[in-house]
This record gives structure tokens, C-alpha cells and sequence, in this order.
């Protein structure tokens, strides 16, 4: 019963979706189309962090990779955006093999830090490789994005990405994922190929963010070195992938909605405090909600005797 | 280059490589005693310069006055951080996840509050300029008084871990907390300890840095990359590997930054930090613990 009116929530809430662009006023479809984004990125964050162990502070880096392609290819070679978009994630995924194998080499502490390191290479590469990215000046786009469609372009991303991680969460990758996450050595000593898993969740994970990160260019219509790896973004893309459960199917979904939500109506006005408010907050989810809200919610049901409850193999609870 | 250059070179970059020393101190001890990551250690630094700013700029207080100051405010900070966050982790598999996201939260919250007090500008004090010249090199006054006071506060450390009685609990946590506890030392008041003097070590750092470099709260993150990149190259638990990553690390960001470009030499930390795990993860100089 409850699994239903879970169901019958999505299929509300994609109806919603689907027709609000007709009557609601740009700006709302503006809030909408930043909200997809977020989510999508929150959902890129949970394939690599929430399912493994690998905390990547870093996912920003391909946000910006995606952003500045699509600048470029649009830019220099007048390509139309959707295709540069796509281009991006390409671009993203085909860096991320490299970057991954480096990278993934190092656990624990040594990834995050690897990972908050390459942002800041890749944001030095866009203010000193003048002759590609117009360095710190920045890239200027034709302001022809049309609102309408890049809202549609995000609801597609976040229904992609829902169901790319759904799809992981129930393959034996997810569970291979989650076996990693758990204990490494363990899973492979179980015969489980780590290095691959992780490199496929790694590159998986770095397409969401660019794609996330072209359609913000081609919204923004410029790009620069700040705009392209705003750290602020990717403080807002864990705390929405924590807050609403990390290595969960709904949670960036539901945190990313919530956490925008709330937050249009009650800090939009206090600008100056933002990244104060989202570093509280992760500290809030961590110390108080170190699950997030669906593993939460979902517990919850299971205790009043609702629904079955999670699927035999779960991350151990309370993290 | 001509020979004089290059010592010029070598010159300014161990000056600054003994700041960068004092920087890798806290976050080595945090990471060898707690086995916690402290991603906003980058940040305290950058507050600690922005607070010798302030005491510059408001009272006239010179940096090496404002010292004691800004080690007291980290001890404050990392005493809290300790107390009230980062030791609610519960100590299962999900600690070292946990500890990573709580200090990345810290280091924002920090970051955030340093731009609402002091604004989000450049900030640098220029308290001593001019230089002294030895063998026809240039010293910059500032550059040596930082150098040095660094070393003496890295020398404190040192003495303090060697011969006092806290200095060698802290110690033997690193080396076997569950020996050290059997031994009747109280774990959490020197984790709260340690994490204190990370923090004091870090504002310490960045009291001395405000002298060389002109700072902006945005660059906490590159200097938490640069401290650990430290780490990293002169081992863990080291004191003259970190004097010697330090060092390795002065010496390529100003040497690149002489012949590439300064945003260049930013990027550096990050490449000799990811080579030498890549090649030889014990660092150049590892030593096993404290």
C-alpha cells in the first residue's frame, strides 16, 4: 500500500513537472531548472560517494569540464548547445578514465584531498589556457538559451539519472559498490575486480555533473573561471545527497527538492550567508541525521508494520 | 638563469618552505594521532591571517604581537570542533566518511565567517619591508622573521611532544591508543588536545604567511591542499621529512613560479602531492609515527 502511494507520488510529481512549464511564470521555471541541476549533480555525488566509501569533494570539477566545453564547442565552433552539452559529458567521461586512475588509488582522506586538489588545478587551467578559455575574462555566449527547453533538457537529466541509479542499485555492480564501500579488501578478496567497479562508478559519476554543467553555461551565457568550479555548488550538491540519504535510490531527489525548496522561501534574501548556513547544515544532517531523511522515513514505516522493509543487503546503518 | 638567481631562488624558497613547514605541523599531528583529515585546517590558517590583519590594521599590532592571539583562537576553535563535533562520530567504519564531511562543513562555516567579518578582499600586513643582503642575496626582513619564527614555534612542538608529559601521551595515542588507554591516559581530553594545537598551529602558520603573501578567504582549500601536500611529500609523522617537504615545496612554487607564471605555481602542491603517492606513498622521508 505505502509502496504505491509512493509510486503514485512520482508519477504525480512527473505530471507536475510536464505541464507546469505551460502556466507558471519564468521565474518559477527558472527555480525548477537550477533545482534539476542540483539534483542531478547530488545524484552524480551518490554514485561515487554514496555507494562506495570514496568521498569526492571534487565532483565540481566536472561540472566546470562540462560547462567549458560547451562554451567552447559553441563559442569556437559554433556547434548547436544540445550537442555540446552531450559533448561535455563525453569530454567529462573520457577525462575521467585518467583522472580515475589515479586517483582512485588513493582511499580514504587521501581521495578527498586528491579530489578538492584537481578542482583547483582545473580551475587554474581555465584562467591561464587564455587561448582556448579567455582565461580569467571569461567566455561570452550568444544569450539565446530558451528557457523552456533547458527546463525540460534538466527534467530529462534527473529522470535519467534516477533511473541510471536505480538501475546500479539493484545490479550486482551496486552491490559490488556497496562492497566496496563497506570493506575493500574484503570485497576484494572476494573476488570482486575493485579497480573496475570503482573506475565505472568514477566515470559514471562525472557525466551527471557535466551535463549538469553545460546546461548551466548555455543558461548563463558565460562562463569563467569562477562560475565554471563555484565551490559553493559543490558544498550544495553534498548536503543535498547527505541530507536526503547518501547511497540511496530517492534520497538526492528528495533532499535536493527540500533542501531548494525551503531554501528559496527562507535564505534567499541573505546571500552573504549561504555557504555559513549549508556547512551548518551538513554538520546539523551528520550529528543528528547521519542516514538522511529516506532511510529515516523508510525505517519509520517499517517499525508501524507497513511495507516489507529494504532489500536484504543494505549499507550498515547509522554510518 | 644565472648562478645568482638561482640562489635567489633557493633563498626565497626555503623562507617561505619553513611557513609551509609550520603549516604541515597540525594537520600531520591531527592525521598521525586521530587518523582524522582535517579539510578545513587550510581554512584556520587563512582566518589566522585575516585576524593578523585585523589586529594590524585596527591597533597597529604587528604580526609576531599577534601571535599569541591567533594561537590562542585556534586552540579555542579546534578545542570546540573537538568537543562538540568531531568526537560525536561514532568510531565505526563510516568515521573516516564522517570526520571528512563534518571538517568540509567547518571549513565553510569558517570561510563564511571570516568574509563577513573581514570582508572577502586580499589582505596582506606589510609591517617590515625592505631586505637584508648577505653574500649578494636579498633577504627580505619579512620573509627571514617568519622564517624563523617558525621554527621556533615547530621547535616548541617538537620539544613539547619529546619531554613533556602530555607531549608524550599525545605520542603514545598515535602509536597504540588501546596500549595507551590500558595505561590510564584519558584518549578523548587528547584528542581534544591535539585537535586544539592543530588548530593553533594553524592560525600560528597563517599569522606568519599574512607577512610573506597577501590572502583572500577563498584561499583556505589550496593552503589545507598545500599542507597535507607536505605531508604527503616528507612522510607522515616526520619532523625533518615535513622540514624537507616544506622545503621541496617552497622551492618548486617559487622556482616555477619564476618560470612559468604565479597560477601555475599554485597548482604545484597538487602535482607533487599526487606523483609522490602515486610513486612512493611512505613519502621522501617516512617514518612510521611521531
Amino acid at each position: 500500500m505505502k509502496v504505491r502511494i509512493g509510486y503514485a507520488a512520482v508519477v504525480a510529481g512527473a505530471a507536475v513537472v510536464a505541464v507546469l512549464p505551460i502556466f507558471a511564470s519564468d521565474y518559477l521555471v527558472g527555480f525548477f531548472f537550477t533545482t534539476f541541476l542540483f539534483v542531478t549533480m547530488a545524484y552524480g555525488w551518490n554514485l561515487i560517494s554514496g555507494f562506495t566509501a570514496y568521498v569526492s569533494f571534487g565532483q565540481i570539477s566536472f561540472f566546470g569540464i562540462g560547462a567549458y566545453t560547451l562554451a567552447i564547442l559553441v563559442f569556437r565552433a559554433a556547434w548547436p548547445w544540445q550537442l555540446a552539452v552531450l559533448a561535455g559529458a563525453v569530454v567529462a567521461a573520457v577525462l575521467a578514465v585518467p583522472v580515475g586512475w589515479a586517483m582512485l588509488r588513493l582511499r580514504g582522506p587521501y581521495f578527498a584531498l586528491g579530489m578538492l586538489g584537481l578542482t583547483q588545478v582545473l580551475s587554474m587551467v581555465a584562467s591561464a589556457w587564455i587561448g582556448v578559455t579567455n582565461g580569467g575574462e571569461g567566455i561570452y555566449l550568444p544569450p539565446e538559451a530558451a528557457l523552456r527547453q533547458l527546463y525540460y533538457a534538466g527534467a530529462a537529466l534527473v529522470v535519467v539519472a534516477v533511473v541510471v541509479t536505480w538501475a546500479v542499485d539493484r545490479s550486482a555492480f551496486g552491490l559490488r559498490l556497496r562492497s566496496i564501500g563497506e570493506d575493500e579488501v574484503a570485497s576484494e578478496a572476494m573476488g570482486v575486480d575493485t579497480t573496475l567497479a570503482k573506475l565505472a562508478a568514477f566515470v559514471l559519476a562525472s557525466i551527471f555533473p557535466a551535463l549538469a554543467g553545460g546546461l548551466y553555461a548555455w543558461r548563463l551565457s558565460y562562463i569563467d573561471p569562477a562560475s565554471g568550479f563555484p565551490p559553493t555548488y559543490e558544498v550544495q550538491t553534498i548536503l543535498m545527497a547527505i541530507f536526503g540519504g547518501a547511497g540511496t535510490v530517492w534520497g538526492p531527489l528528495v533532499g535536493g527538492f527540500l533542501l531548494t525548496a525551503v531554501g528559496e522561501v527562507l535564505w534567499a534574501k541573505f546571500a552573504t550567508v549561504h555557504l555559513l548556513l549549508f556547512g551548518t547544515m551538513i554538520l546539523v544532517v551528520l550529528m543528528f541525521m547521519p542516514e538522511g531523511l529516506v532511510p529515516l522515513l523508510r525505517r519509520r514505516r517499517g517499525r508501524r508494520g507497513g511495507a516489507a522493509g529494504a532489500p536484504p543487503i543494505r549499507k550498515k546503518e547509522a554510518a | 638563469m644565472d648562478a645568482r638567481i638561482f640562489l635567489q631562488l633557493v633563498v626565497n624558497g626555503t623562507m617561505v618552505g619553513g611557513v609551509y613547514g609550520l603549516m604541515s605541523l597540525g594537520i600531520n599531528l591531527v592525521w598521525g594521532v586521530m587518523g582524522v583529515m582535517n579539510l578545513a585546517h587550510g581554512d584556520v590558517i587563512m582566518a589566522g591571517g585575516f585576524l593578523a590583519f585585523w589586529l594590524f590594521s585596527q591597533f597597529g599590532l604587528n604580526p609576531l604581537v599577534a601571535l599569541p592571539f591567533g594561537i590562542a583562537a585556534g586552540l579555542g576553535l579546534g578545542f570546540l570542533v573537538q568537543r562538540f563535533l568531531l568526537s560525536k562520530v561514532p568510531p565505526d567504519r563510516g568515521a573516516v566518511k564522517t570526520s571528512l564531511l563534518m571538517t568540509f562543513g567547518v571549513s565553510y562555516v569558517i570561510i563564511n565567517g571570516v568574509q563577513l567579518l573581514w570582508g572577502n578582499e586580499f589582505q596582506t600586513v606589510m609591517f617590515l619591508g625592505g631586505s637584508w643582503h648577505v653574500f649578494g642575496l636579498d633577504f627580505a626582513k619579512a620573509r627571514v622573521i617568519a622564517f624563523a619564527a617558525a621554527g621556533l614555534i615547530s621547535l616548541a612542538l617538537w620539544a613539547f611532544l619529546q619531554y613533556t608529559f602530555t607531549g608524550r601521551a599525545v605520542r603514545a595515542v598515535s602509536q597504540q591508543a588501546d596500549g595507551a588507554q590500558v595505561c590510564g591516559i584519558d584518549i578523548p581530553r587528547i584528542r581534544v588536545l591535539t585537535f586544539g594545537l592543530g588548530g593553533a598551529l594553524a592560525a600560528a602558520a597563517g599569522v606568519l604567511l599574512v607577512m610573506i603573501f597577501a590572502i583572500s578567504p577563498a584561499m583556505g582549500t589550496g593552503y589545507t591542499v598545500r599542507s597535507f601536500a607536505v605531508t604527503v611529500i616528507g612522510g607522515l609523522g616526520s619532523f625533518p621529512g615535513a622540514l624537507a617537504g616544506a622545503v621541496v615545496l617552497g622551492l618548486a612554487e617559487v622556482f616555477t613560479g619564476y618560470l612559468f607564471s604565479a597560477q601555475i605555481a599554485n597548482g604545484i602542491a597538487f602535482l607533487l602531492f599526487l606523483a609522490v603517492l602515486l610513486v612512493r606513498p611512505q613519502g621522501l622521508l617516512g617514518a612510521k609515527r611521531l
